[in-house]
């Protein structure tokens, strides 16, 4: 018996041994660029920038979890070492993080303008969104409204109709209303309605249009809409959007306009 | 002899857990963004801003004139606010301190007065109120 452990201790002895040369042997044919996407893989971007200064990906991803916390300082001296290494790969999320969350709209904007400088005949989506839809979103911030027209007609030619955001449209609407064109504004709002019937944004955007209007009982019919459409509106955990519409707004607009 | 052996351990192990006075603001803070959290003042940000209204109002030669200011509230799976900490960076994104620190002393004494946090889990999590500077004046509380 004892025997036979003596012969299992050194076999399974052996195999681990084995495992740790093989996996060291391994290890040594990988060059420092393959040993940093490994440590990067694994969320552990500080290894990865050891074993490679000149890894853009680990420097963008160190500075995510700064940013999302509030610690810009800290958050963009990673980043804009990512941007160094890589501009046409960094660009569009810089310009996307300055403009979501910290609404630094000139920064942003100069970010989105040198990605496109960069890519030229390519359309960008920094963060999944079009680059158009959010230079819009900046001169918006801006409250220069016949630019972020401009912008936001560009997304939607770009996107064609049928398959834009549908905030876009929201968007052209409310920069109508503040030029004070209600009755565009009106229109553009219901181009957002052409596509689904659930959009509180435009319902609210309406109901202030048609009261400045003086049309006041559609004012008083969609502000009810927007109330009942609330579920549907655009939110988002981690960022408060330029153009987000709460319940309490809604309720104290019900209560000047006398709607029950 | 042996049961005493081990009956003391025991006793030492129950007078210390009565003896540590549990703070649940000693418990780790998990990112308003994990697990499901989805913190939010009642309200959401409209209270905030009202919150903010008047100093935002007040205000109008702030120094350096441009910049951005994040306070991070940390609150109990209770709702109880425990420390908040302050984030000051200029235009340039360096950090700085607006009207040399007396500016960030009345928008911590602000945010200490407010209540009424709520979550869809119980974690002690963290909040971020955002504050954009520009032209000496507040411009932008979200």
């Amino acid at each position: 018996m004892k025997r036979f452990f003596k012969y299992l201790f050194i076999g399974f002895g052996s195999l681990i041994l084995l495992v740790i040369i093989g996996v060291a042997i391994w290890w040594n044919t990988k060059s420092d660029s393959e040993k940093s996407n490994f440590f990067a893989n694994i969320h552990d971007y500080g290894t990865a920038i050891e074993y490679d200064p000149e890894n853009s990906d680990a420097w963008m991803e160190r500075s995510v979890s700064f940013n999302k916390a509030g610690d810009f300082k800290k958050g963009f001296e990673f980043l804009d070492k990512a941007v160094e290494l890589n501009p046409s790969l960094h660009l569009g999320y810089r310009g996307w993080i300055r403009l979501r969350k910290m609404r630094d709209y000139d920064k942003a904007l100069a970010d989105f303008n040198r990605l496109d400088s960069l890519t030229p005949n390519f359309v960008d989506a920094p963060w999944g969104e079009d680059i158009d839809f959010l230079r819009g979103e900046c001169y918006f911030g801006k409250k220069n409204y016949p630019k972020a027209i401009e912008s936001f007609d560009r997304n939607i030619k770009n996107q064609k109709e049928d398959w834009a955001d549908i905030q876009s449209f929201v968007y052209l609407g409310l920069c109508e209303y503040e030029l004070g064109n209600y009755a565009k504004a009106v229109t553009e709002f219901q181009r957002a309605l052409k596509q689904t019937e659930n959009v509180p944004e435009s319902y609210f955007g309406m109901a202030k249009a048609y009261q400045k209007l003086g049309q006041i009982e559609k004012a008083k019919e969609h502000i009810l809409k927007a109330e009942n459409n609330m579920r549907y509106k655009r939110d988002d955990v981690y960022n408060e959007f330029l153009n987000e519409i709460y319940l309490s707004e809604i309720l104290e607009y019900k209560q000047e306009m006398h709607v029950k | 002899m042996m049961k005493k052996l081990l009956i003391l351990p025991l006793l030492l192990v129950t007078f210390l857990s009565f003896s540590q006075e549990k703070n649940e603001c000693d418990e780790h803070s998990i990112p308003y963004w994990a697990n499901g959290i989805n913190s939010r003042i009642e309200g959401e940000n409209p209270t905030l801003r009202k919150a903010f209204k008047e100093i935002q109002l007040t205000q109008s030669d702030i120094t350096p004139s441009s910049g951005f200011i994040t306070l991070r509230l940390n609150i109990t799976k209770t709702g109880k606010l425990c420390e908040i900490e302050k984030f000051q960076i200029d235009e340039n994104y360096e950090n700085t301190e607006f009207n040399d620190g007396e500016l960030i002393k009345e928008l911590e004494e602000i945010a200490v007065g407010l209540t009424n946090w709520k979550r869809d889990q119980d974690y002690k999590t963290y909040n971020l109120i955002r504050l954009k500077i520009n032209k000496g004046r507040i411009e932008e509380i979200f």
